[in-house]
């Protein structure tokens, strides 16, 4: 997926060490969304855990790992990230509700059983990706 | 760096003597070292929790408040921001950052949506003023919408 623009939402002139910050990034794809990403350097997990005084990260939104926060480093993340209809950019900025999280994975449950059915009944699995969006669980 | 601290045998004392009173010296020298440092932290954490907190947000990013909130994670992501700026913990979450464009403006970012935009009061020291709230997707819009208004 086209890359149409990438934002910096905090001024990367203000990072006092590249390689121990992370920043909000805005991207902008060609499907037209803007998609916001946390961009942090490697060592930064271990500083937000000591921030937190704690042994792990709470929990929080995935984030890219770079080894540096520099503008070409951010940029040629983002471009990868954005690769294969920009799958993993938009998971890693994607934000559900826990209801809307419990019917992606029952859709996903449903669909594999449809597949499961389909080959046990010889019949062709030459199903539509994106069949079962409308379904209930309640009935397989 | 850590103090030099002769061990030598000294006479009339046993080695255990010696050893605790070298390690007494050692740590009463690092003491000296650090009580400038521990002086100045104590007093930025007493400044910190002196913070009071306001809301003063303009009617349109009071609607972007009102409808971020409806999402009870972003809503539970402010209150605990929140509370963090009152405690001066603008470490906590993802970090503090100032808001480009402007000097005054800095945001807070939870490890989720939320984020919580705020200035320090011109009008009552050691207060700050909540600005702005915002979630993930409505980050952009918020931001564009104080670097507007905001110097």
């Amino acid at each position: 997926m086209k890359v149409e623009s990438i934002t910096f939402l905090s001024d990367l002139k203000d990072v006092r060490d590249i390689f121990d910050d992370n920043v909000d990034v805005a991207v902008k794809l060609d499907d037209g969304h803007e998609y916001i990403v946390v961009v942090a350097t490697q060592k930064n997990l271990l500083t937000l855990m000591n921030n937190e005084k704690s042994d792990f990260l709470s929990p929080g939104d995935p984030m890219i790992i770079v080894r540096k926060l520099t503008k070409k480093v951010v940029e040629d993340a983002i471009q990868v990230y954005a690769e294969n209809n920009g799958y993993y950019l938009k998971f890693y900025a994607a934000h559900f509700d826990i209801k809307t999280l419990n019917v992606l994975k029952d859709r996903k449950v449903a669909r594999s059983k449809l597949l499961d059915d389909l080959l046990e009944k010889g019949e062709s699995i030459d199903i539509e990706n994106y069949d079962l969006i409308d379904f209930n669980i309640n009935n397989l | 760096m850590v103090p030099q601290v002769p061990f030598l045998p000294v006479e009339g004392f046993t080695p255990q003597q010696i050893v605790r009173n070298a390690r007494d010296r050692a740590e009463s020298a690092i003491a000296e070292k650090l009580a400038p440092l521990a002086q100045l932290a104590d007093d930025c954490q007493e400044a910190y929790n002196e913070y009071k907190v306001y809301k003063e947000m303009s009617s349109t990013l009071s609607k972007v408040s009102k409808k971020v909130r409806k999402d009870e994670d972003t809503s539970k992501g402010l209150d605990k921001l929140e509370e963090q700026l009152k405690n001066g913990e603008l470490h906590a979450g993802r970090g503090a950052k100032k808001l480009p464009g402007t000097k005054t403006v800095f945001y807070m970012r939870s490890g989720g949506e939320a984020r919580l935009f705020f200035k320090y009061s011109d009008k009552e020291k050691g207060a700050v003023e909540v600005i702005a709230e915002s979630d993930k997707d409505n980050e952009t819009r918020v931001i564009n919408n104080l670097k507007k208004n905001y110097e």
